[in-house]
């Protein structure tokens, strides 16, 4: 009876350790843009003057607003995404949000006086974002009075810039299916291949670890820079060495190194970190920070992030 | 006496390699080689294919031909024909048809769990072009419509097919 009693706490505590027994790594959000070309081609830039430099952005709040196919296909990948698991950011209520967020925040007062505090980085990283984007483009095609649809999805992780997944073709040519039909099938035939080529992103990414992009700066006010010695060996020599160590097989790519700035790609880290806990570029790059703060270094340094996959590491001051 | 033993000996072994052969056919996973193309997107989840079987007549060529359909969509993928069915299979590890080969066998055996994922389109009619007769044998071509979506979150609830937030 007694042991069965253990038995019986030992499977209550198993269960609610779940989470701890078998770690779940941090989800990367997805969000569904119109690419570029599509924008251009079917009006929706906002062109300015860019000191001297005429230039053309996308303007997706007009797309949004003014093109009723762009939404049925968002909607249709939407549904298709959420029945997989990863419902989708909408980007269209992402646009809304930030804006009521400004809003609100330019209102907020304390009784005293004060204002919410709001750096121009801050006010920088206020843009609809997403670990991946879904760049979606179409082109219709008119052969004669028949109509087919170029469709191409693609899967960008936003910090690594690197095409992920894709799933692109062009539909069998109708003589009386509408657009918005054609715009349906499209994505019917091409979601799942996309959907694959994403299994296989996230396949490679429980094998080898999550892919990120760092960049070590310093501050103009710091007196040393990533040569000054310590010990006898330089700084940057240091930060490999530990780079070397934490990533998974020693894997990352010194892309560029100057006295003053260091850029490491294809960075690969581990989901989990030592206690079984999920980290992304922030929780991997703490290591890093309190490596560099301790001795024999002792540089005070800022760690700035872009979500789970973009860090960067100023030295020299807070 | 020792010719009677002889007779069983040779009627045993006829017997056992007729069953051996009898299953593999069974099971469709001796199929390897026909030939499968994409005829469009269906409804949602859906995917038409028309796909070529043999037998010794021409509904069980029809059978092994929707084995086959369904064994392309898990372990094959479809690479030729209109564009919109899946060219990447379900299955893509290697080895994973091994691995899971008892619960495969069982799923590809006739009257087996793969009839809940396809069905003969166009009526059941078909062209006489697509019937032919090699020897004793029957090749037999039907337009067939996987449901492709619900094949997958069938095996994925069953564990052999990974979900895409698996580990998430």
């Amino acid at each position: 009876m007694k042991n069965c009693f253990i038995l019986f706490l030992l499977a209550i505590l198993m269960v609610s350790n779940s989470n701890l027994a078998f770690p779940q790594a941090k989800k990367p959000s997805i969000m569904i843009l119109p690419s570029d070309v599509w924008c251009n081609i079917n009006g929706y830039m906002i062109e300015f003057d860019n000191q001297g430099t005429r230039e053309k952005v996308p303007d997706y709040k007009m797309a949004f607003q003014e093109n009723s196919d762009l939404i049925l296909v968002i909607s249709k990948i939407n549904g298709m995404m959420a029945d997989r698991g990863f419902p989708l950011k909408n980007a269209e209520s992402e646009l809304k949000s930030l804006a009521t967020e400004s809003a609100e925040e330019s209102m907020l007062m304390s009784k005293n006086g004060g204002t919410i505090n709001e750096s121009p980085v801050d006010k920088l990283k206020k843009i609809a974002k997403a670990d991946i984007i879904m760049q979606l483009t179409w082109t219709i095609n008119n052969q004669g009075p028949k109509k087919s649809i170029t469709f191409n999805l693609q899967g960008i992780d936003s910090y690594t810039d690197k095409q992920i997944a894709t799933a692109a073709g062009t539909g069998a040519p109708s003589f009386s299916a509408v657009v918005p039909l054609l715009l349906e099938e499209a994505v019917l035939s091409h979601l799942d291949n996309f959907n694959s080529s994403l299994q296989t992103h996230f396949d490679d990414l429980f094998t080898n670890g999550r892919e990120i992009t760092l960049r070590i700066k310093k501050f103009n006010t710091w007196d040393k820079d990533l040569e000054t010695d310590f010990d006898g060996k330089e700084l940057n020599v240091y930060i490999e060495e530990w780079l070397s160590q934490h990533t998974i097989n020693g894997r990352f790519s010194t892309t560029d190194a100057t006295e003053n700035m260091m850029l490491f790609e294809q960075v690969r880290i581990p989901l989990f970190d030592g206690n079984g806990r999920a980290i992304d570029a922030r929780g991997f790059c703490r290591d890093l920070q309190n490596y560099l703060k301790n001795p024999p270094f002792g540089i005070i340094n800022k760690l700035v992030i872009k979500g789970l996959g973009q860090a960067t590491l100023v030295l020299g001051d807070k | 006496m020792k010719k009677s033993n002889t007779l069983c000996l040779a009627i045993f072994l006829i017997l056992t390699s007729y069953g051996m052969l009898s299953l593999a056919q069974k099971n469709g996973n001796a199929s390897y080689n026909f030939d499968i193309q994409c005829m469009g997107t269906g409804m949602d989840g859906t995917q038409l294919v028309k796909v070529w079987g043999f037998g010794k007549n021409p509904n069980v060529a029809i059978e092994q031909a929707k084995k086959n359909a369904v064994y392309a969509v898990i372990f094959k993928g479809i690479t030729t024909g209109e564009p919109g069915c899946m060219n990447r299979p379900l299955l893509t590890a290697s080895g994973s048809e091994q691995q899971f080969g008892d619960y495969f066998n069982a799923f590809f055996a006739d009257g087996g769990k793969y009839l809940d994922y396809v069905n003969i389109s166009s009526d059941g009619s078909i062209d006489p072009n697509d019937r032919i007769k090699v020897g004793r044998q029957y090749n037999m071509g039907v337009i067939v419509s996987v449901s492709h979506t619900q094949l997958r979150k069938d095996l994925e609830t069953a564990g052999i097919v990974k979900k895409l937030t698996d580990g998430f």
